[in-house]
């Protein structure tokens, strides 16, 4: 059978029980839950295709829906990711200050070029807000990571959290893909970088190749 | 006989974790004193005979406290009481080694209890709390205390899984260890308990073992192919096919994995809102339910073996700090196997062979973490070693702080006071768990501090809690005196001297004071500080040594095999110490149910 895409991405929504990844799964999904999929072996709901650029690209996104309490979330979750949205809920300031945590288990257990970006979801009930935009964005530049605020409920900046996530994913892997090829045009900053990053070492620490 | 005694050993036991001795079959006594008879004859016991005549531990028999004694020794009733310690207890890991291991225990006997253990627990969880889905709420423990009760289990394995392989000092010996829960990963799939399973794979995936390269080299490659074949079960691709397709295959018992159907019951809520007055709600919930009614119907046909049930409940793991005892848990794994500083390809699997290649030209150098107490899991070194880190160009510009951010700002500062995992326990006064009525974890609502520790306290504890000790003026009995150890833990100390200290007993709470001089007996001659503490438990006897020197008297602890002589310099204070002993830890031994023989 012919593939029906271009690029494969697989995603992993990760962060705190109760922020509302499954709400911006659903909101984003293509079958929107149906439901006669859940529980349902072998077939995989938790999909999209989208168009980028002209190129067919199929999302698979993974999920620990309901099992955040299990300690499983460990280097074989990892292995393969591409992209990591981290979310927390923004009238949750603990969900907040746990993106830290999540993005040190991420730093220990994933590929150290895998995407990230920081959703604050939530972002409707203004009222219950305990995390100001700002600090979410503070956070972000901290990280050097991309974020923005959604509202699954709303349906306000889901799907451009998805786009500009595998946007980004494709375009790394554009780049790796020039850069093994023999040097042409090449310039500068992303090149090198690209080539730091092939292998895949668990931990932040060893990405440090000089001492 | 004496191999009860050391059985016993194996039952250490400092802390004990109340919900899960309420779990304990306890209800069955016929079963109870079966398992007493045939404990003497089981092939499976074979393990702590070898044990045993390695310890040589018969001479620590000589020193029971005669028939009386050993006779409860060997009941398997006195063997459960052991486990209803008083929480004090908690401490005395602070000054004792712990002789116990989980490899010293074989993979059938731990697989077997961690069965009789999760099952209760399994079976416990009402319907309520998951239609609810009310282990993902903010007030979890009052609307799903089971199912908290039953992911808690699950992590508590995994750690301490991480823990005993981090304990071994060498590769090899981590190696050993890493087999030996392979092993009993392979027990479990065994016995249908998933969800244990799933929490041994998951330690070994974990990124403290996962990355130990040098350890997973060691490892055979049978023991690497079973441990491959366990976690291709647990695969998340296809919505779980291979394990919803296992399941499937298998015949009752049954522990599943909840995870599983915790996600579809997600699934369902998000789709079929409460609100939503949608009848797929119910209809699709029951489907879940009745497959998991259907496990709780499970029934293992399993020996209690209390000693090693005793030693699985001794593990102690607090929630609350599970992201500190994961980061002490990495940092220790840093330190026994440091990241290769050139193009490290650490935690992949392929890298494995390649150090496989790297290791045999480069000879073993011992790590530094040699110099740390097995299982001490502070921070200390580990810190000072990951130090060089931000001067690396590379981690500035990605950005990544030194620390990694992700830490505390002060992890390096801050002290727990309590050991976050069992083993380690600090002296220091302000040994509190960082308890409130919110979780530190995600903010959760707590019912009250002491379900920080887990703890649905059956019964109030008569004897004062550690966190409450110890206020040096206040105390039930006091003098000088000289200690020398006999036996630790069951080994005969064949070097031992007197030390002088000054001993003070308050509660059940033995306070021992270092000396300042060489001579002095009062007690302006010995440190402010203490130097050691050690709680009573109802293990502990003392005996007045009138035979052999009158000031004298032998503190035996009969659940570990320790003896400790003590000299006072006088007889009556000898003889006071000894009642004053007697006292508290005759106090501890609960009341017998009535149908059962006293041995008082």
């Amino acid at each position: 059978m012919a593939k029906t895409y271009d690029y494969l991405f697989k995603l992993l929504l990760i962060g705190d029980s109760g922020v509302g990844k499954t709400s911006i799964l659903f909101r984003f999904s293509e079958d929107a839950f149906n439901i006669s999929f859940i529980s349902t072996i072998g077939i995989d709901f938790k999909i999209r295709t989208i168009d980028l650029d002209g190129k067919k690209v199929k999302l698979q996104i993974w999920d620990t829906a309901g099992q955040e309490r299990f300690r499983t979330i460990t280097t074989a979750y990892y292995r393969g990711s591409m992209g990591i949205m981290l979310v927390y809920d923004v009238t949750n300031e603990k969900s907040f200050e746990n993106i830290k945590n999540w993005i040190r288990n991420i730093e220990e257990n994933a590929s150290a070029d895998v995407e990230k970006m920081i959703l604050g979801n939530k972002c409707d009930l203004d009222a219950k807000r305990q995390v100001s935009k700002e600090r979410g964005e503070q956070l972000a530049v901290e990280y050097q990571i991309k974020f923005v605020e959604t509202s699954a409920k709303d349906s306000l900046n889901v799907e451009f959290a998805f786009y500009t996530l595998a946007r980004d994913i494709k375009a790394k892997m554009e780049k790796k893909q020039e850069a093994s090829n023999p040097p042409g045009g090449r310039t500068g900053a992303h090149q090198l970088r690209a080539n730091e990053q092939q292998r895949k070492p668990t931990s932040w620490l060893s990405r440090c190749s000089v001492l | 006989m004496p191999r009860d005694i050391l059985s016993d050993s194996l039952a250490v036991l400092r802390i004990v974790e109340h919900e899960d001795e309420e779990n304990w079959p306890l209800e069955d006594k016929t079963l109870c004193k079966q398992n007493s008879k045939k404990v003497s004859n089981a092939p499976i016991n074979s393990h702590n005979e070898e044990t045993y005549t390695k310890d040589d531990c018969a001479c620590y028999y000589n020193y029971a406290l005669g028939d009386n004694a050993a006779n409860r020794q060997h009941d398997p009733i006195y063997q459960y009481k052991t486990s209803s310690l008083p929480a004090a207890s908690s401490i005395n890991q602070s000054w004792d080694e712990i002789v116990c291991s989980a490899l010293r225990i074989a993979p059938e006997d731990i697989a077997n209890q961690l069965s009789l253990l999760d099952l209760p627990c399994f079976k416990s969880i009402q319907p309520e709390e998951l239609t609810t889905c009310g282990w993902t709420k903010l007030n979890k423990l009052t609307v799903a205390p089971n199912v908290v009760a039953f992911t808690k289990r699950f992590n508590r394995v995994s750690f301490w899984t991480v823990q005993e392989i981090l304990n071994g000092q060498s590769p090899k010996a981590r190696a050993e260890t890493l087999a030996h829960f392979i092993k009993v990963a392979k027990k479990l799939y065994d016995l249908n308990n998933l969800h244990s399973l799933f929490a041994v794979i998951s330690a070994l995936h974990s990124a403290s073992i996962y990355r130990l390269t040098k350890t997973w080299s060691c490892l055979s490659k049978k023991d690497k192919q079973q441990f491959d074949k366990l976690a291709e079960l647990f695969g998340e691709k296809d919505n779980w096919t291979a394990l919803r397709e296992y399941m499937r295959s298998i015949a009752l018992p049954c522990i599943p994995y909840l995870g599983i159907f915790l996600t579809d019951l997600v699934y369902i809520d998000m789709a079929h809102p409460v609100g939503s007055g949608s009848p797929h709600r119910v209809a699709k919930m029951t489907v879940v339910l009745k497959a998991l009614e259907r496990y709780q119907t499970s029934e293992y046909d399993i020996q209690p073996l209390p000693h090693v049930a005793n030693y699985l409940n001794s593990v102690r793991y607090i929630e609350e700090l599970q992201k500190f005892l994961e980061d002490d848990q990495y940092k220790l794994s840093l330190k026994l196997e440091p990241p290769s500083p050139i193009g490290s390809c650490v935690g992949s699997k392929e890298s494995v062979k390649e150090v496989q290649v790297q290791g045999s030209s480069t000879p073993f150098t011992l790590s530094p973490s040699h110099r740390l107490g097995s299982g001490s899991l502070r921070i200390q070194g580990s810190y000072s070693q990951t130090k060089f880190i931000p001067t690396h160009r590379k981690c500035r510009s990605l950005g990544s702080k030194f620390r990694s951010a992700s830490l505390p700002r002060n992890f390096h500062k801050v002290n727990f006071g309590v050991g976050i995992f069992g083993k380690s326990h600090s002296e220091d006064k302000d040994e509190k768990t960082p308890a409130g009525s919110v979780n530190l974890l995600d903010d959760t609502l707590l019912e009250s501090p002491s379900s920080v520790s887990g703890a649905k306290m059956s019964q109030s504890l008569p004897y004062s809690d550690v966190l409450s000790i110890i206020n040096p003026t206040e105390c039930d009995f006091q003098s000088y005196v000289r200690r020398k150890t006999i036996i630790k833990d069951g080994r005969k100390i064949s070097l031992s001297s007197w030390q002088r200290y000054w001993l003070q007993l308050s509660s059940n709470i033995l306070v021992f004071y270092g000396s300042k001089t060489f001579k002095g007996t009062a007690r302006s001659d010995f440190s402010k500080e203490r130097c050691k503490v050690l709680p009573l438990h109802d293990g502990w006897r003392a005996v007045w040594l009138e035979g052999e020197a009158s000031d004298a008297f032998q503190l035996i602890d009969h659940h570990v095999g320790t003896i400790y002589k003590f000299k006072t310099g006088c007889e009556s204070t000898a003889k006071q110490w000894v009642e004053k002993i007697n006292d508290v830890t005759y106090k501890m031994v609960k009341p017998l149910p009535a149908n059962l023989m006293s041995f008082e």
